[in-house]
Protein backbone atom coordinates (compact mmCIF):
# COMPACT_ATOMS: atom_id res chain seq x y z
CA UNK A 1 0.00 0.00 0.00
CA UNK A 2 3.09 2.58 0.16
CA UNK A 3 2.99 4.93 -2.16
CA UNK A 4 -0.54 5.39 -2.21
CA UNK A 5 -2.68 7.96 -0.08
CA UNK A 6 -4.95 6.12 2.13
CA UNK A 7 -7.55 9.23 2.33
CA UNK A 8 -7.87 8.60 -1.40
CA UNK A 9 -8.61 5.08 -1.35
CA UNK A 10 -11.25 5.27 1.15
CA UNK A 11 -13.23 8.31 -0.87
CA UNK A 12 -12.57 5.43 -3.68
CA UNK A 13 -14.32 2.56 -1.55
CA UNK A 14 -16.65 5.00 -0.40
CA UNK A 15 -17.49 5.79 -3.82
CA UNK A 16 -17.93 1.96 -4.63
CA UNK A 17 -20.17 1.56 -1.70
CA UNK A 18 -22.57 4.17 -3.23
CA UNK A 19 -22.58 2.69 -6.57
CA UNK A 20 -23.15 -0.79 -5.08
CA UNK A 21 -25.96 -0.19 -3.09
CA UNK A 22 -29.49 0.50 -5.08
CA UNK A 23 -30.63 4.03 -4.47
CA UNK A 24 -33.28 4.05 -1.83
CA UNK A 25 -33.24 1.10 0.51
CA UNK A 26 -30.16 -1.04 1.80
CA UNK A 27 -30.93 -4.46 2.07
CA UNK A 28 -31.71 -4.27 5.71
CA UNK A 29 -34.11 -1.28 5.08
CA UNK A 30 -32.01 1.22 6.43
CA UNK A 31 -32.35 4.75 4.56
CA UNK A 32 -29.52 5.41 2.30
CA UNK A 33 -28.27 9.38 2.77
CA UNK A 34 -27.24 10.07 -1.18
CA UNK A 35 -24.50 12.65 -1.99
CA UNK A 36 -26.34 15.50 -4.32
CA UNK A 37 -23.93 18.22 -4.52
CA UNK A 38 -21.06 20.52 -3.32
CA UNK A 39 -17.71 19.22 -2.12
CA UNK A 40 -17.85 15.70 -1.38
CA UNK A 41 -16.37 15.55 1.89
CA UNK A 42 -14.44 11.47 2.15
CA UNK A 43 -13.68 12.29 5.53
CA UNK A 44 -16.95 11.82 6.52
CA UNK A 45 -20.25 9.18 6.29
CA UNK A 46 -23.49 10.69 6.54
CA UNK A 47 -26.34 8.06 7.64
CA UNK A 48 -29.65 8.11 9.45
CA UNK A 49 -29.83 6.53 12.62
CA UNK A 50 -32.55 5.67 14.89
CA UNK A 51 -34.29 8.49 13.17
CA UNK A 52 -31.53 10.81 13.54
CA UNK A 53 -29.29 12.36 10.76
CA UNK A 54 -25.41 11.07 11.72
CA UNK A 55 -22.50 12.91 10.28
CA UNK A 56 -19.73 10.61 11.55
CA UNK A 57 -15.90 11.76 11.11
CA UNK A 58 -12.31 9.45 10.66
CA UNK A 59 -10.79 11.90 12.16
CA UNK A 60 -12.33 14.67 15.37
CA UNK A 61 -14.50 17.40 14.78
CA UNK A 62 -12.95 20.53 15.74
CA UNK A 63 -16.57 22.04 16.86
CA UNK A 64 -17.12 24.48 14.22
CA UNK A 65 -18.56 22.15 11.68
CA UNK A 66 -22.51 22.94 11.02
CA UNK A 67 -25.88 20.28 9.99
CA UNK A 68 -28.93 21.62 8.91
CA UNK A 69 -31.76 19.15 8.12
CA UNK A 70 -34.29 21.02 5.03
CA UNK A 71 -37.22 20.01 3.07
CA UNK A 72 -35.85 21.14 -0.11
CA UNK A 73 -32.58 22.23 -1.48
CA UNK A 74 -31.84 25.25 1.20
CA UNK A 75 -31.34 27.43 -1.79
CA UNK A 76 -35.32 26.65 -2.80
CA UNK A 77 -37.77 29.74 -1.92
CA UNK A 78 -39.54 26.67 -0.41
CA UNK A 79 -37.05 25.06 1.85
CA UNK A 80 -38.39 24.86 5.23
CA UNK A 81 -35.76 23.88 8.62
CA UNK A 82 -36.40 20.87 10.30
CA UNK A 83 -36.18 22.22 13.49
CA UNK A 84 -34.42 19.87 15.91
CA UNK A 85 -31.40 19.64 18.31
CA UNK A 86 -27.43 19.31 17.34
CA UNK A 87 -25.38 17.22 19.27
CA UNK A 88 -21.55 17.16 18.96
CA UNK A 89 -19.24 14.34 19.93
CA UNK A 90 -15.65 14.06 19.30
CA UNK A 91 -15.73 11.83 15.70
CA UNK A 92 -19.98 12.70 15.32
CA UNK A 93 -22.40 15.35 14.61
CA UNK A 94 -26.34 14.54 15.16
CA UNK A 95 -29.14 16.58 14.47
CA UNK A 96 -32.34 14.91 16.76
CA UNK A 97 -35.35 15.97 14.75
CA UNK A 98 -37.74 17.49 17.67
CA UNK A 99 -40.77 15.13 15.67
CA UNK A 100 -39.78 12.35 13.88
CA UNK A 101 -39.00 12.66 9.97
CA UNK A 102 -42.10 11.87 8.18
CA UNK A 103 -42.46 8.81 5.77
CA UNK A 104 -42.69 10.25 1.78
CA UNK A 105 -40.79 13.68 2.30
CA UNK A 106 -37.61 13.91 0.74
CA UNK A 107 -35.29 16.18 3.08
CA UNK A 108 -31.97 17.44 2.36
CA UNK A 109 -29.17 17.81 4.50
CA UNK A 110 -26.38 21.06 4.63
CA UNK A 111 -23.17 20.21 6.20
CA UNK A 112 -20.25 22.91 6.49
CA UNK A 113 -17.33 21.68 7.47
CA UNK A 114 -14.63 23.89 9.71
CA UNK A 115 -13.63 25.78 6.67
CA UNK A 116 -17.12 26.77 6.14
CA UNK A 117 -16.72 24.44 3.10
CA UNK A 118 -20.90 23.08 2.00
CA UNK A 119 -21.93 19.71 0.49
CA UNK A 120 -25.48 18.53 -0.21
CA UNK A 121 -26.99 15.40 0.99
CA UNK A 122 -30.45 14.02 0.63
CA UNK A 123 -32.41 11.06 2.24
CA UNK A 124 -36.43 10.02 1.39
CA UNK A 125 -38.10 7.58 4.25
CA UNK A 126 -40.00 5.31 2.52
CA UNK A 127 -43.67 5.17 3.08
CA UNK A 128 -44.53 1.77 4.87
CA UNK A 129 -47.61 -0.43 4.12
CA UNK A 130 -48.44 -0.43 7.64
CA UNK A 131 -51.17 -2.62 8.75
CA UNK A 132 -53.15 -1.30 12.37
CA UNK A 133 -50.75 -2.65 15.31
CA UNK A 134 -52.52 -0.37 17.64
CA UNK A 135 -54.82 -1.77 20.58
CA UNK A 136 -55.66 -0.85 23.97
CA UNK A 137 -53.06 -2.54 26.62
CA UNK A 138 -55.09 -1.80 29.62
CA UNK A 139 -57.30 0.69 31.22
CA UNK A 140 -56.92 1.63 35.08
CA UNK A 141 -58.86 1.55 37.21
CA UNK A 142 -59.00 -2.37 35.87
CA UNK A 143 -61.73 -3.76 38.33
CA UNK A 144 -64.92 -3.74 37.57
CA UNK A 145 -67.24 -2.47 39.82
CA UNK A 146 -65.89 1.30 40.50
CA UNK A 147 -67.39 3.75 43.10
CA UNK A 148 -70.10 6.06 41.87
CA UNK A 149 -67.88 9.12 42.17
CA UNK A 150 -65.29 7.80 39.88
CA UNK A 151 -62.45 10.58 39.06
CA UNK A 152 -61.11 8.81 36.46
CA UNK A 153 -59.28 6.06 33.87
CA UNK A 154 -55.83 5.77 32.50
CA UNK A 155 -56.16 4.09 28.79
CA UNK A 156 -52.81 2.81 27.86
CA UNK A 157 -52.06 1.99 23.66
CA UNK A 158 -49.52 0.00 22.61
CA UNK A 159 -48.72 2.75 20.36
CA UNK A 160 -48.19 6.05 20.42
CA UNK A 161 -52.07 7.63 19.30
CA UNK A 162 -52.47 10.50 17.51
CA UNK A 163 -53.60 13.10 19.71
CA UNK A 164 -56.06 16.38 19.37
CA UNK A 165 -59.39 14.43 18.69
CA UNK A 166 -58.95 11.61 21.22
CA UNK A 167 -62.61 11.96 23.03
CA UNK A 168 -64.59 12.01 19.58
CA UNK A 169 -63.76 8.02 19.94
CA UNK A 170 -64.19 7.79 23.29
CA UNK A 171 -67.94 6.65 24.81
CA UNK A 172 -69.47 5.80 27.71
CA UNK A 173 -72.68 3.19 27.05
CA UNK A 174 -75.26 2.39 29.64
CA UNK A 175 -77.35 -0.41 29.94
CA UNK A 176 -79.43 -0.26 26.83
CA UNK A 177 -76.11 0.54 24.90
CA UNK A 178 -77.02 4.64 24.86
CA UNK A 179 -73.89 7.04 24.54
CA UNK A 180 -74.10 9.47 28.04
CA UNK A 181 -73.77 13.10 26.87
CA UNK A 182 -70.54 14.52 27.97
CA UNK A 183 -69.59 12.62 31.12
CA UNK A 184 -65.49 13.47 31.09
CA UNK A 185 -64.12 16.98 31.16
CA UNK A 186 -62.96 17.72 27.65
CA UNK A 187 -59.53 19.61 27.72
CA UNK A 188 -58.18 21.56 24.58
CA UNK A 189 -54.93 20.16 25.80
CA UNK A 190 -55.52 16.53 26.19
CA UNK A 191 -53.49 15.03 29.27
CA UNK A 192 -51.56 12.39 27.17
CA UNK A 193 -48.19 11.31 29.06
CA UNK A 194 -44.85 12.00 26.97
CA UNK A 195 -44.99 9.33 25.08
CA UNK A 196 -47.92 10.28 23.37
CA UNK A 197 -49.69 6.58 24.71
CA UNK A 198 -51.26 7.08 27.62
CA UNK A 199 -54.64 8.82 28.46
CA UNK A 200 -55.66 10.25 31.32
CA UNK A 201 -59.60 10.43 31.14
CA UNK A 202 -61.37 12.51 33.81
CA UNK A 203 -64.85 12.57 34.38
CA UNK A 204 -66.81 15.98 34.31
CA UNK A 205 -65.88 17.36 38.40
CA UNK A 206 -69.26 19.14 38.16
CA UNK A 207 -71.09 16.07 38.05
CA UNK A 208 -68.79 14.42 40.81
CA UNK A 209 -68.72 17.44 43.29
CA UNK A 210 -71.69 17.94 45.69
CA UNK A 211 -73.88 21.14 45.40
CA UNK A 212 -72.59 22.50 42.30
CA UNK A 213 -74.75 23.13 38.84
CA UNK A 214 -74.25 20.02 36.60
CA UNK A 215 -74.57 17.70 39.49
CA UNK A 216 -77.81 19.33 41.20
CA UNK A 217 -79.15 19.64 37.10
CA UNK A 218 -78.02 16.14 35.58
CA UNK A 219 -77.02 14.23 38.80
CA UNK A 220 -73.99 12.30 38.25
CA UNK A 221 -72.56 10.58 35.54
CA UNK A 222 -72.41 7.01 37.12
CA UNK A 223 -75.66 5.15 39.21
CA UNK A 224 -75.02 2.83 41.94
CA UNK A 225 -76.32 -0.61 40.65
CA UNK A 226 -76.06 -0.16 36.93
CA UNK A 227 -73.32 -1.54 34.68
CA UNK A 228 -72.01 0.59 31.93
CA UNK A 229 -69.19 0.52 28.93
CA UNK A 230 -66.21 2.51 28.17
CA UNK A 231 -65.85 1.91 24.37
CA UNK A 232 -62.67 2.85 22.59
CA UNK A 233 -63.55 3.07 18.62
CA UNK A 234 -61.09 1.09 16.16
CA UNK A 235 -61.59 4.53 14.29
CA UNK A 236 -59.24 6.27 16.02
CA UNK A 237 -56.48 6.65 14.42
CA UNK A 238 -52.71 6.07 15.85
CA UNK A 239 -49.83 8.59 15.51
CA UNK A 240 -48.78 7.02 12.43
CA UNK A 241 -52.65 7.19 10.98
CA UNK A 242 -53.84 3.68 11.19
CA UNK A 243 -56.57 2.83 12.90
CA UNK A 244 -56.61 0.39 16.01
CA UNK A 245 -57.19 -3.07 15.43
CA UNK A 246 -60.06 -3.64 17.22
CA UNK A 247 -62.96 -1.81 19.18
CA UNK A 248 -61.95 -1.52 22.96
CA UNK A 249 -64.67 -2.46 25.54
CA UNK A 250 -64.45 -2.32 29.03
CA UNK A 251 -67.72 -3.32 31.00
CA UNK A 252 -68.06 -2.57 34.61
CA UNK A 253 -70.82 -2.20 37.51
CA UNK A 254 -71.02 0.87 39.67
CA UNK A 255 -71.11 0.51 43.45
CA UNK A 256 -71.56 3.39 46.09
CA UNK A 257 -69.77 6.48 46.81
CA UNK A 258 -66.79 6.35 48.05
CA UNK A 259 -66.17 9.59 50.58
CA UNK A 260 -63.65 8.53 52.86
CA UNK A 261 -59.83 8.85 52.84
CA UNK A 262 -57.98 5.38 52.43
CA UNK A 263 -57.72 4.44 55.96
CA UNK A 264 -53.67 3.57 56.18
CA UNK A 265 -54.20 1.79 59.68
CA UNK A 266 -55.51 -1.01 57.48
CA UNK A 267 -52.69 -1.67 55.77
CA UNK A 268 -50.88 -4.74 55.56
CA UNK A 269 -47.06 -5.24 54.93
CA UNK A 270 -46.20 -8.67 53.72
CA UNK A 271 -42.32 -8.62 54.85
CA UNK A 272 -39.55 -10.73 53.15
CA UNK A 273 -36.79 -12.17 54.90
CA UNK A 274 -33.41 -10.90 55.43
CA UNK A 275 -31.21 -12.24 52.99
CA UNK A 276 -33.46 -12.54 49.64
CA UNK A 277 -34.81 -10.75 47.30
CA UNK A 278 -37.96 -11.53 47.54
CA UNK A 279 -40.92 -8.57 47.16
CA UNK A 280 -42.13 -6.56 49.52
CA UNK A 281 -46.17 -6.39 49.62
CA UNK A 282 -47.89 -4.09 50.90
CA UNK A 283 -51.53 -4.94 50.60
CA UNK A 284 -54.32 -2.03 51.03
CA UNK A 285 -58.12 -2.13 51.93
CA UNK A 286 -59.09 -1.10 48.49
CA UNK A 287 -58.35 -0.20 45.22
CA UNK A 288 -55.95 2.90 45.04
CA UNK A 289 -54.80 5.15 42.09
CA UNK A 290 -52.38 2.95 39.72
CA UNK A 291 -50.24 6.11 38.53
CA UNK A 292 -49.47 7.35 41.96
CA UNK A 293 -48.98 3.95 43.37
CA UNK A 294 -46.14 3.52 40.75
CA UNK A 295 -44.83 6.87 41.50
CA UNK A 296 -45.50 7.95 45.03
CA UNK A 297 -44.79 4.99 47.48
CA UNK A 298 -41.53 3.98 48.09
CA UNK A 299 -39.77 1.87 50.99
CA UNK A 300 -36.64 3.42 52.65
CA UNK A 301 -34.03 2.39 55.16
CA UNK A 302 -33.18 3.28 58.46
CA UNK A 303 -31.14 5.88 57.22
CA UNK A 304 -33.90 7.03 55.35
CA UNK A 305 -32.57 6.21 51.80
CA UNK A 306 -34.87 5.10 49.17
CA UNK A 307 -33.95 1.56 48.77
CA UNK A 308 -33.87 1.06 45.27
CA UNK A 309 -35.51 -1.68 43.34
CA UNK A 310 -39.11 -2.40 40.95
CA UNK A 311 -42.85 -1.60 41.46
CA UNK A 312 -45.58 -3.45 40.57
CA UNK A 313 -48.94 -2.57 40.76
CA UNK A 314 -51.41 -5.40 41.26
CA UNK A 315 -54.82 -7.11 42.08
CA UNK A 316 -56.94 -4.30 41.03
CA UNK A 317 -54.93 -2.19 42.06
CA UNK A 318 -55.17 -3.34 45.71
CA UNK A 319 -51.54 -4.62 46.16
CA UNK A 320 -47.86 -2.90 45.33
CA UNK A 321 -45.19 -4.85 45.39
CA UNK A 322 -42.10 -3.91 46.03
CA UNK A 323 -38.90 -6.15 44.53
CA UNK A 324 -35.28 -4.77 45.55
CA UNK A 325 -32.18 -4.91 43.40
CA UNK A 326 -30.26 -5.62 46.13
CA UNK A 327 -31.24 -8.54 48.50
CA UNK A 328 -32.78 -7.27 52.37
CA UNK A 329 -30.50 -6.81 55.32
CA UNK A 330 -31.71 -7.41 58.19
CA UNK A 331 -32.65 -4.08 60.39
CA UNK A 332 -35.73 -1.42 60.42
CA UNK A 333 -37.49 0.25 57.10
CA UNK A 334 -40.06 2.38 56.35
CA UNK A 335 -42.77 2.18 53.91
CA UNK A 336 -42.94 6.12 52.80
CA UNK A 337 -46.27 7.38 50.94
CA UNK A 338 -47.11 10.65 49.78
CA UNK A 339 -49.96 12.50 51.36
CA UNK A 340 -51.48 12.49 47.61
CA UNK A 341 -51.63 8.93 47.09
CA UNK A 342 -55.43 8.96 45.95
CA UNK A 343 -58.29 6.03 46.06
CA UNK A 344 -59.95 5.96 42.43
CA UNK A 345 -62.72 8.22 43.78
CA UNK A 346 -59.88 11.32 44.34
CA UNK A 347 -59.68 10.50 48.49
CA UNK A 348 -56.55 10.97 49.41
CA UNK A 349 -54.55 9.89 52.25
CA UNK A 350 -54.39 13.00 53.18
CA UNK A 351 -57.76 14.46 52.90
CA UNK A 352 -61.07 13.26 51.18
CA UNK A 353 -62.18 14.85 47.66
CA UNK A 354 -64.66 16.86 49.40
CA UNK A 355 -64.41 18.02 53.22
CA UNK A 356 -67.73 19.32 54.21
CA UNK A 357 -66.98 21.98 56.83
CA UNK A 358 -68.59 23.78 59.68
CA UNK A 359 -69.04 27.75 59.47
CA UNK A 360 -65.05 29.44 59.47
CA UNK A 361 -63.34 25.88 60.23
CA UNK A 362 -60.67 25.13 57.86
CA UNK A 363 -59.56 21.42 56.91
CA UNK A 364 -56.16 21.25 58.72
CA UNK A 365 -53.22 20.31 56.34
CA UNK A 366 -52.26 17.13 56.22
CA UNK A 367 -48.75 16.03 56.57
CA UNK A 368 -46.71 15.90 53.41
CA UNK A 369 -45.66 11.99 53.94
CA UNK A 370 -47.44 9.05 56.03
CA UNK A 371 -44.53 6.26 57.03
CA UNK A 372 -45.19 3.01 57.91
CA UNK A 373 -42.61 0.91 59.91
CA UNK A 374 -41.30 -2.35 59.15
CA UNK A 375 -38.46 -4.79 60.60
CA UNK A 376 -36.56 -7.27 58.44
CA UNK A 377 -35.44 -9.83 60.12
CA UNK B 1 -48.34 32.62 37.28
CA UNK B 2 -48.78 29.26 35.66
CA UNK B 3 -52.22 27.26 36.55
CA UNK B 4 -51.22 23.44 35.78
CA UNK B 5 -53.77 20.33 35.25
CA UNK B 6 -51.77 17.13 35.82
CA UNK B 7 -52.25 13.83 34.63
CA UNK B 8 -51.93 12.14 37.91
CA UNK B 9 -52.82 15.00 39.87
CA UNK B 10 -56.57 16.77 39.88
CA UNK B 11 -55.70 19.12 42.56
CA UNK B 12 -54.71 22.83 40.93
CA UNK B 13 -51.66 24.48 41.70
CA UNK B 14 -51.00 27.79 41.30
CA UNK B 15 -47.49 29.05 40.74
CA UNK B 16 -45.46 32.19 40.81
CA UNK B 17 -42.61 32.33 38.73
CA UNK B 18 -40.28 35.15 38.96
CA UNK B 19 -39.69 36.58 35.55
CA UNK B 20 -37.14 36.55 33.97
CA UNK B 21 -37.34 32.64 34.48
CA UNK B 22 -34.89 31.49 37.20
CA UNK B 23 -34.95 28.09 39.44
CA UNK B 24 -38.77 27.90 40.73
CA UNK B 25 -38.16 27.13 44.52
CA UNK B 26 -40.53 23.95 45.70
CA UNK B 27 -41.88 25.95 47.86
CA UNK B 28 -43.66 28.24 45.78
CA UNK B 29 -46.77 26.10 44.75
CA UNK B 30 -49.93 27.00 45.97
CA UNK B 31 -52.98 24.69 46.33
CA UNK B 32 -56.35 26.45 45.68
CA UNK B 33 -59.19 25.41 47.64
CA UNK B 34 -62.62 27.22 46.38
CA UNK B 35 -65.24 27.20 48.96
CA UNK B 36 -68.24 25.84 46.98
CA UNK B 37 -72.02 25.54 47.75
CA UNK B 38 -72.94 23.38 50.89
CA UNK B 39 -69.58 24.59 52.38
CA UNK B 40 -67.68 21.81 50.43
CA UNK B 41 -64.06 22.25 50.31
CA UNK B 42 -62.89 20.81 47.18
CA UNK B 43 -58.98 20.69 45.52
CA UNK B 44 -59.91 21.32 41.54
CA UNK B 45 -57.87 22.50 38.50
CA UNK B 46 -57.71 25.97 37.25
CA UNK B 47 -58.50 26.01 33.30
CA UNK B 48 -57.70 29.99 32.87
CA UNK B 49 -57.66 32.73 34.96
CA UNK B 50 -56.27 36.58 34.57
CA UNK B 51 -54.79 39.25 37.29
CA UNK B 52 -57.44 42.45 37.59
CA UNK B 53 -57.31 45.37 39.93
CA UNK B 54 -60.59 45.60 40.65
CA UNK B 55 -59.92 49.03 42.83
CA UNK B 56 -60.26 48.00 45.95
CA UNK B 57 -56.66 48.37 46.56
CA UNK B 58 -55.46 45.18 45.93
CA UNK B 59 -55.02 43.09 42.80
CA UNK B 60 -57.01 39.96 42.65
CA UNK B 61 -56.63 36.95 40.41
CA UNK B 62 -60.26 36.11 38.91
CA UNK B 63 -60.03 32.24 38.10
CA UNK B 64 -62.73 29.72 36.63
CA UNK B 65 -62.36 26.06 37.43
CA UNK B 66 -63.17 23.38 35.02
CA UNK B 67 -66.24 22.44 37.55
CA UNK B 68 -67.90 25.76 36.82
CA UNK B 69 -67.47 28.16 39.67
CA UNK B 70 -65.91 31.76 39.05
CA UNK B 71 -63.88 32.33 41.41
CA UNK B 72 -61.23 35.17 43.22
CA UNK B 73 -58.89 35.77 45.54
CA UNK B 74 -56.01 38.37 45.86
CA UNK B 75 -53.12 38.18 44.00
CA UNK B 76 -51.25 38.76 47.55
CA UNK B 77 -52.41 35.50 48.62
CA UNK B 78 -50.38 33.63 46.62
CA UNK B 79 -47.51 33.41 48.86
CA UNK B 80 -44.68 29.74 49.18
CA UNK B 81 -47.09 26.87 50.22
CA UNK B 82 -50.13 29.43 51.50
CA UNK B 83 -53.73 27.85 50.95
CA UNK B 84 -56.27 30.50 49.83
CA UNK B 85 -59.35 30.00 50.21
CA UNK B 86 -61.38 31.62 47.23
CA UNK B 87 -64.51 33.55 46.62
CA UNK B 88 -66.98 31.85 44.20
CA UNK B 89 -68.46 35.04 42.66
CA UNK B 90 -70.60 32.90 39.79
CA UNK B 91 -71.22 29.37 38.47
CA UNK B 92 -71.01 29.41 34.46
CA UNK B 93 -73.21 26.45 33.97
CA UNK B 94 -73.88 23.17 33.15
CA UNK B 95 -72.20 21.06 30.24
CA UNK B 96 -69.97 24.45 29.60
CA UNK B 97 -66.42 24.97 30.02
CA UNK B 98 -64.41 28.02 30.34
CA UNK B 99 -61.44 28.19 28.00
CA UNK B 100 -59.83 31.83 28.17
CA UNK B 101 -60.64 35.55 29.97
CA UNK B 102 -59.42 39.15 28.93
CA UNK B 103 -60.29 42.11 31.45
CA UNK B 104 -60.34 45.49 29.80
CA UNK B 105 -62.38 48.75 29.96
CA UNK B 106 -64.45 51.03 28.14
CA UNK B 107 -66.17 53.76 27.94
CA UNK B 108 -65.47 54.26 32.19
CA UNK B 109 -66.28 50.12 32.89
CA UNK B 110 -64.12 47.20 33.77
CA UNK B 111 -65.47 44.20 31.96
CA UNK B 112 -64.54 40.15 32.50
CA UNK B 113 -64.94 38.58 28.52
CA UNK B 114 -64.09 34.86 28.93
CA UNK B 115 -64.58 32.43 26.26
CA UNK B 116 -66.76 29.09 26.89
CA UNK B 117 -67.17 26.31 25.08
CA UNK B 118 -71.19 25.60 25.40
CA UNK B 119 -72.23 29.50 25.54
CA UNK B 120 -70.08 32.01 23.62
CA UNK B 121 -68.48 34.61 24.89
CA UNK B 122 -69.40 36.05 28.23
CA UNK B 123 -69.04 39.83 29.05
CA UNK B 124 -69.43 40.21 32.91
CA UNK B 125 -69.13 43.94 34.72
CA UNK B 126 -66.59 43.42 36.95
CA UNK B 127 -67.71 46.25 39.65
CA UNK B 128 -70.31 43.89 40.72
CA UNK B 129 -67.11 41.54 41.70
CA UNK B 130 -66.32 43.29 44.87
CA UNK B 131 -69.78 43.72 46.00
CA UNK B 132 -71.09 40.37 45.45
CA UNK B 133 -71.29 38.01 48.35
CA UNK B 134 -69.83 35.06 48.22
CA UNK B 135 -72.08 32.12 46.68
CA UNK B 136 -72.52 29.13 49.77
CA UNK B 137 -76.15 28.00 49.48
CA UNK B 138 -77.75 25.75 46.79
CA UNK B 139 -77.99 27.33 43.30
CA UNK B 140 -80.28 26.73 40.43
CA UNK B 141 -79.71 28.52 37.32
CA UNK B 142 -77.04 30.99 36.55
CA UNK B 143 -76.42 32.59 40.18
CA UNK B 144 -73.95 35.17 41.19
CA UNK B 145 -72.81 38.20 39.02
CA UNK B 146 -74.90 38.86 36.26
CA UNK B 147 -73.27 38.64 32.14
CA UNK B 148 -74.69 38.80 28.74
CA UNK B 149 -73.39 36.66 25.91
CA UNK B 150 -71.71 38.73 22.98
CA UNK B 151 -73.58 38.11 19.57
CA UNK B 152 -71.57 36.81 16.79
CA UNK B 153 -68.07 35.72 18.83
CA UNK B 154 -69.57 31.82 18.49
CA UNK B 155 -66.69 29.18 18.30
CA UNK B 156 -63.56 31.30 20.21
CA UNK B 157 -61.01 29.40 21.59
CA UNK B 158 -58.44 32.06 22.92
CA UNK B 159 -58.74 36.00 23.22
CA UNK B 160 -56.15 38.28 23.88
CA UNK B 161 -56.01 41.90 23.72
CA UNK B 162 -54.72 43.54 20.74
CA UNK B 163 -54.34 46.90 21.67
CA UNK B 164 -57.09 49.16 24.14
CA UNK B 165 -60.15 48.95 21.97
CA UNK B 166 -59.43 45.32 20.20
CA UNK B 167 -59.34 42.05 20.71
CA UNK B 168 -57.40 39.21 19.05
CA UNK B 169 -59.53 35.91 18.88
CA UNK B 170 -58.72 32.34 17.81
CA UNK B 171 -62.26 31.18 16.35
CA UNK B 172 -63.35 27.92 15.04
CA UNK B 173 -65.96 27.59 12.36
CA UNK B 174 -68.47 24.68 12.10
CA UNK B 175 -66.23 23.10 9.64
CA UNK B 176 -63.07 22.46 12.13
CA UNK B 177 -61.28 25.53 10.30
CA UNK B 178 -59.32 27.96 12.82
CA UNK B 179 -59.58 32.04 11.84
CA UNK B 180 -57.53 34.34 13.71
CA UNK B 181 -59.37 37.69 13.62
CA UNK B 182 -58.90 41.27 15.07
CA UNK B 183 -62.71 42.35 16.96
CA UNK B 184 -63.72 45.50 18.06
CA UNK B 185 -64.04 45.01 21.94
CA UNK B 186 -67.80 44.85 23.31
Amino acid sequence: MSGIDKSALRGALAVCAFVLIPLGLRANGETVVDFVSGQADDSIRMELRDGSVECRSVSEFNGAERLSVFTQMPDESEAVPVIGELIKERKAIRFEPMFPLQAGLKYFVEYENARSVKSYYSFSIEEIDRRPMARVREVFPSAEVLPENLLKFYIHFTHPMSVDDSYRHIRLLNEGGQSLPLPFLELGEELWDSEGKGLTLLFDPGRIKSGLRPRLEEGGVLEEGRSYILEISQEWLDAEGQPMVSDYRKRFTVGPLDTASPRVDDWVIRIPKSGTKNALLVEFSESLDEALLQRVVTIIDGQGDAVTGSIRVGQEERVWVFEPNEAWRRGSYRVKAHSILEDLAGNSIGRPFEVEMSEGERHPQPKRFVYLDFTIR
Amino acid sequence: MVAGLSNEEFASNLRAIPFPFGDVSPGTSVEIYHGAHGKFETHSPVRTFTPFDFGGGDVQVVAAYTCTPLVTFPLSSLKPKAHVMGKTIAELGNRNRPLDMVVYSKDGSDYLLMANSSRGVMRVETIEFNSLPTINEKVSGTKGAAYDTVANWDGVEQLDLLDGGHALILQKSESGARALRSLALP
